[in-house]
């Protein structure tokens, strides 16, 4: 089991009290009462009576001095709430120390408490919100302050191989739920000063933990200080995981398309990281952003960079393939069908003529059905308990595929068509790139039936200069093509991973507007300084 | 102003669908024209064309398909009319589906309508979208073009792609007959030059070509062959170079890509084969007293491929011997298709474009009596040929007489 203690939850208290000590009370903020009964009263009434809230009454060492230890069962590492904080407060403090000027609370937290993580609370919020995220937190007889100590632990998930994003060659382990241990992987690929994380609490029920990590001096500061605005002026009640702060922090609302990425693999976001890009974890979901992202970073795997660099190069050249059979294979045959027939060759004119002489359906109607059907099954194979996997299959493949051929319902060219378009669309390595390309397919399909290989054209337009104006975090979808930056397509395009794995894309050194291209490659301004220093050779 | 933006939007994108599917046809509405076949009705100025459809159920054999092989592979509908055009589309009185002409492969001219004139027929074909400019063009050699697409053709799934098939194959590997398409057609017709067409027949019996049972002997009752390379004067047919002829033909209009060429050894006639793996040709005109002459210069390579007596090419002089009846061999040819076309006064050379590139201010005095002058030009061919290489072995297993 790994417990790694929650930092994230408690640095951000922290914060939040260093901001409030001036002027607590008008703040709004409630302060905690002297009285102990009325301490444990409170916060079992606030937190509902809830069983699950352990509240323990006891007295400190030998003294005479009546303390509360509140903590919340199930999400704390009873072990150490046991041996650490009642263990120690209960037997080992020696009650002479009390006899002094030191106070009760100074007393624990200096000498008596013997947990790596303490902190001085000083309002409701704060203690609630400790006792939530797992913490402990003892209240003292006529003290207006609690003590908190960092018990996170419980039952979580260990790390396992991450199950979307497989890989033949590589390392075997993946994120989990837990944001701990998902920074905890990252820290041990990148033993690097340079390694910068900033917690965040997003969620005003919830209170989810997100962290952005990158590498200072590989990463331009204004594009940690835009994804830190986004972050920070989220407003909304809950934060179920990285999908939904994906939508909230994407710059263009309207597309399809995903500008930013996720990933489960830790190997996958070191090499993001390490080539200049943000990261960012959120709690309760192995699948952590990157941004900024482009198009083309959407058709490479983090097994590009464990095969020979001419592997890589020939592997990225079937994506980009079987992107385009994936986005125009109906499509395209429904055109070359129903309007360019001159095109296609005599004999496959010959032979599809034949097989389409006893189908009764328009050839559109024909791929749509035959479309519809898999995106069913598809749809059917990923939600079915694994059991029934198989009988999904078989009636898939028999029934739809082969009877409907037989029948005379569907030509078997069509079979073949969309066969090859499902095929193509899963050899795509990023999973949310494959979903819109499969809802285009669709319109690309109605803007063939339309109007033949004219409407592929037209719809082909419309969405290249829609990715053309795109940007992930303010740098543009389509970098090094559109901005063009030929020494960056090397790697980015052709997929030429080791050669070049360390260098930054020259377009990230130039995200804000008013630079101009040329001034960065000649005289970098001092806001990139830090950037070229960064820079290997 | 947002809601107006996208409706104005909605407005646009729904234009699109008021055209409906348009121009979209479905495959299984259309019947395939493969080739198509113009005869001329005798004593009138009317065009009987005759559509080869396809019938693509019996193309592909298929375990689903309906019968296959039980089908007949191709239909022929003929319609007769002033226009070629019209004639076509007379036809679908008889077609229960729409035709659908840019897969047409083949034009099949009847032997009277090539008598009469072919100059005007293919303007429809350069105007039309859907036909194309690279379809070839026979001449249907002794009868006429429909009861030529009518036979039925073992091995071949119509008898189109069966002529196609021969004329392509043929041409490149026998070199007695050209692949013209339309396009070749009419840049001779525009231009100085005579077209050459290769022409096609039927052997056998033709009405029983065109039944089923043609197809079930394993020598068909009725077959097409290509034979000889119609020869045109001022767009009529004028005459055939065959055999050796044509060849000559094929030589000189550097269309030459592979042939045998048989040649003599000591005293046996015909006793060698070589094939002619590469060869090319030169034109040259030249102005002697106001006379034109040509020079046709060939440079050709051969192989050794059989012998019937007993040489032993490992030495240079025997090659050079080879080469030497080699060159005579072609020469001889080509003369008898010079001669044969310079009787027709049909200048399939393109002699004339060579003249008018090298003289072109003597050309526009030639070009007046050019039919006369081109039958007396003289032709002087020279010919290079080398014999490169004699197979897996030099010697012949054939032993000589004497021992």
């Amino acid at each position: 089991m790994f417990k790694h203690p929650d930092r994230f939850a408690n640095k951000h208290v922290r914060n939040r009290e260093d901001d409030s000590k001036p002027g607590r009370q008008s703040n709004g903020k409630m302060p905690l009462f002297s009285r102990l009964t009325e301490n444990l009263a409170y916060i079992k009434n606030e937190l509902g009576d809830s069983p699950d809230i352990i509240v323990r009454k006891f007295e400190i060492g030998t003294s005479q001095t009546a303390a509360g230890a509140v903590y919340m069962d199930g999400i704390t590492d009873k072990n150490m709430v046991n041996q650490y904080i009642l263990q120690s407060l209960m037997l080992d403090a020696d009650s002479r120390h009390l006899d002094q000027d030191q106070s009760v609370l100074s007393y624990i937290n200096d000498n008596a408490l013997s947990v790596g993580e303490v902190f001085i609370l000083k309002d409701w919020d704060s203690v609630i919100l400790a006792v939530l995220s797992g913490d402990t937190v003892i209240f003292i007889e006529d003290t207006d302050e609690a003590i908190s100590g960092n018990t996170k632990g419980g039952e979580q998930r260990t790390i396992s191989e991450p199950s979307t994003q497989v890989v033949i060659r590589g390392p075997k382990d993946g994120f989990t739920e837990s944001i701990g241990t998902n920074v905890s992987l990252i820290r041990r690929r990148i033993k690097s000063p340079n390694v910068r994380l900033e917690p965040f609490k997003i969620g005003t029920e919830t209170k989810t933990a997100v962290a952005i990590m990158y590498l200072q001096g590989k990463v331009e500061n204004s594009l940690v200080q835009e994804l830190r605005n986004r972050l920070q002026h989220i407003r909304i009640e809950s934060l179920t995981g990285s999908e939904h702060l994906e939508e909230l922090i994407q710059d263009q609302k309207m597309t399809p398309f995903p500008t930013l990425t996720n990933t489960e693999r830790p190997d996958a976001v070191t090499n993001h990281i390490l080539d200049g890009r943000i990261v960012i974890f959120v709690d309760g979901t192995p699948f952590n952003l990157i941004a900024p992202i482009t198009f083309f970073k959407n058709f490479q795997s983090v097994e590009d960079y464990y095969m020979r660099p001419e592997a890589a190069a020939a592997i990225q050249f079937l994506r980009y393939a079987s992107l385009l059979i994936s986005l125009f294979g109906p499509s395209i045959y429904i055109a070359a069908i129903t309007f360019h027939q001159e095109m296609i060759p005599t004999p496959l004119l010959l032979s599809l003529a034949a097989q389409r002489e006893s189908v009764p359906f328009p050839a559109f109607i024909e791929a749509l059905m035959m479309e519809f059907t898999f995106e069913i099954l598809r749809e059917a194979g990923i939600r079915m308990p694994r059991a029934i996997g198989q009988a999904v299959s078989i009636v898939g493949a028999l029934v739809l595929g082969q009877a409907a051929v037989e029948a005379g319902i569907i030509s078997s060219a069509m079979v073949i068509v969309v066969a090859i378009t499902g095929i193509s669309s899963f050899a795509n390595p990023t999973y949310s790139m494959a979903l819109s390309i499969r809802l285009i397919r669709f319109l690309m399909m109605v803007a063939a039936a339309l109007l033949g290989f004219y409407g592929i054209a037209i719809l082909s337009i419309i969405l290249i200069a829609h990715m053309c104006g795109l940007t992930s975090l303010g740098v543009p979808y389509m970098t090094h093509i559109a901005p063009f930056v030929p020494e960056d397509q090397r790697k980015t395009l052709y997929g030429l991973p080791l050669t070049k794995k360390a260098e930054i894309p020259q377009t990230f050194a130039i995200p804000s507007e008013n630079e101009t291209n040329g001034e960065t490659d000649s005289s970098p301004p001092a806001s990139s300084a830090s950037h070229t220093e960064g820079r290997p050779s | 102003m947002r809601t107006c933006r996208s409706f104005c939007l909605l407005m646009l994108l729904s234009l699109l669908l008021l055209p409906g599917c348009w121009n979209s046809r479905e495959l299984s509405d259309m019947a395939i024209v493969i080739g198509i076949g113009i005869d001329k009705i005798p004593d009138t100025d009317q065009y009987r064309v005759s559509l080869q459809i396809v019938n693509p159920g019996s193309v592909v054999t298929s375990k689903s398909g309906s019968g296959g092989q039980n089908l007949m592979p191709n239909v022929v509908y003929s319609s007769v009319d002033h226009t070629v055009f019209s004639a076509m589309r007379k036809s679908s009185q008889k077609v229960p589906r729409r035709l659908f002409f840019a897969h047409s492969q083949l034009l099949v001219i009847g032997e009277a309508l090539a008598k009469d004139g072919i100059d005007d027929l293919f303007d429809f074909y350069e105007r039309s979208h859907e036909l194309r400019l690279n379809t070839s063009v026979v001449i249907a050699k002794g009868t006429d073009a429909e009861s030529l697409l009518r036979v039925l053709i073992p091995l071949q799934t119509t008898t189109t792609t069966a002529i196609t098939g021969r004329i392509k194959v043929t041409s490149e590997s026998w070199a007695q007959s050209v692949d013209t398409t339309i396009s070749d057609i009419v840049k001779s017709l525009v231009g100085e030059g005579a077209p050459v067409i290769s022409g096609i027949r039927v052997t056998g019996n033709p009405s029983k070509g065109q039944k089923k049972e043609n197809l079930e002997q394993s020598t068909p009752l009725s077959n097409v062959e290509t034979k000889g390379i119609a020869v045109f004067t001022d767009g009529k047919l004028a005459g055939w170079l065959e055999g050796k002829s044509a060849r000559g033909a094929v030589w000189a209009l550097d269309k030459m890509k592979s042939t045998i060429v048989n040649i003599d050894c000591e005293d046996k006639k015909d006793a060698m084969a070589i094939e002619i793996t590469f060869s090319t040709t030169k034109v040259k005109a030249h102005l002697i007293n106001g006379k034109p002459s040509f020079t046709i210069q060939v440079t050709e390579e051969g192989n050794l491929s059989e012998t019937k007596c007993p040489i032993n090419p490992k030495t240079h002089e025997v090659i050079a011997k080879l080469q030497q009846q080699l060159a005579e061999e072609t020469k001889k040819e080509i003369e008898l298709a010079v001669k044969a076309a310079q009787l027709t006064r049909s200048d399939i050379f393109g002699f004339a474009t060579v003249i008018k590139r090298t003289y072109p201010k003597d050309w526009k005095k030639m070009k007046e009596n050019w039919p006369a002058l081109y039958s007396e030009s003289e032709v002087k061919v020279s010919v290079k040929a080398y014999v490169r290489r004699t197979g897996l072995r030099f010697k012949s297993y054939i032993k000589p007489k004497e021992e």
